[in-house]
């Protein structure tokens, strides 16, 4: 299982190099799927299942998704991959790099070992993040307003940028 | 350094230099933004589990909450300037470029 949630995090690190290695956007939106993905199962794999199904759903499900067809606006005629000359350079300084800092920065053997959350304590009837996110709306409960009214500004805020006909914020548009 | 640690701190750092260096599309750069929420995310979410401190799961939501406000915003830059400019390579980007 130690293994696997290893597994896990090396796939996240690879995900994010072929992200930022500047392949054409329909790649790097791939990548970043990827990561996501995996970085789902390294929440589940440390007992966090409401914090990873947040993060499949809003995140992969709504973020992702709108990255996905805006990446029609970024057509190219020769998409350039991973394997292409300009983006290889990119990806073998960053796996050099991070494999250098890990390198570096390893402690002992007995720094990788973790248990799920709760897994060492009486019995209880949720588990730790689904109580923990109940108090967003108890004590919390300023906070879930001011992220609403946030939420509320950016839909206003991008409806006003997105205007056209030189009317909106950017008057070029 | 655990490897938990370690591996969301070069993510961060990664989607930092992916955002920093040179890029060809404007989005690109916003891809590498959200690579870098993502890392974020799940950092403070394996503060969470690790140390048991289960109070603290309400900050991984509003992270996210306000990660999609920065994302929104920057897709509505996006298409403006593909609006604009009718791309979004960023050496189109030079209106004040002397």
């Amino acid at each position: 299982m130690t293994y696997f949630v290893f597994l896990l995090l090396i796939a996240l690190i690879v995900g994010l190099i072929a992200v930022a290695s500047n392949p054409t956007p329909y790649f790097a939106a791939l990548g970043l799927v990827v990561a996501a993905g995996v970085g789902c199962g390294v929440l589940v794999g440390c007992g966090g299942s409401f914090l990873s199904l947040v993060l499949f759903l809003i995140y992969l499900g709504g973020m992702l998704v709108v990255f996905a067809y805006s990446a029609a606006l970024a057509a190219e005629p020769f998409p350039e991959a991973w394997g292409s000359r300009s983006v290889v350079g990119y990806v073998l300084i960053y796996l050099l790099g991070v494999a250098v800092m890990g390198g570096l920065l390893w402690g002992g053997w007995h720094e990788g070992s973790w248990v799920i959350i709760d897994g060492l304590k009486e019995f209880s009837m949720l588990r730790g993040d689904v109580g923990g996110v109940a108090m967003m709306y108890s004590r919390g409960g300023a906070m879930l307003v001011i992220c609403a009214w946030v939420l509320l500004l950016t839909l206003v805020v991008v409806l006003e940028l997105t205007r056209g006909l030189s009317r909106g914020a950017v008057r070029a548009v | 350094m655990t490897p938990v640690h370690l591996s969301f701190s070069s993510a961060f750092v990664l989607g930092l230099m992916g955002l920093a260096f040179h890029r060809t599309h404007l989005l690109s750069a916003l891809l590498c933004l959200e690579g870098m929420m993502l890392s974020l995310f799940i950092a403070l979410a394996l503060w969470t589990l690790q140390f048991e401190s289960t109070s603290f799961s309400t900050a991984p939501m509003l992270l996210l909450a306000f990660s999609a406000c920065e994302a929104s915003t920057g897709l509505a830059l996006l298409v403006a300037t593909a609006r604009t400019h009718g791309t979004d390579r960023l050496q189109n980007l030079n209106l004040l470029q002397c």
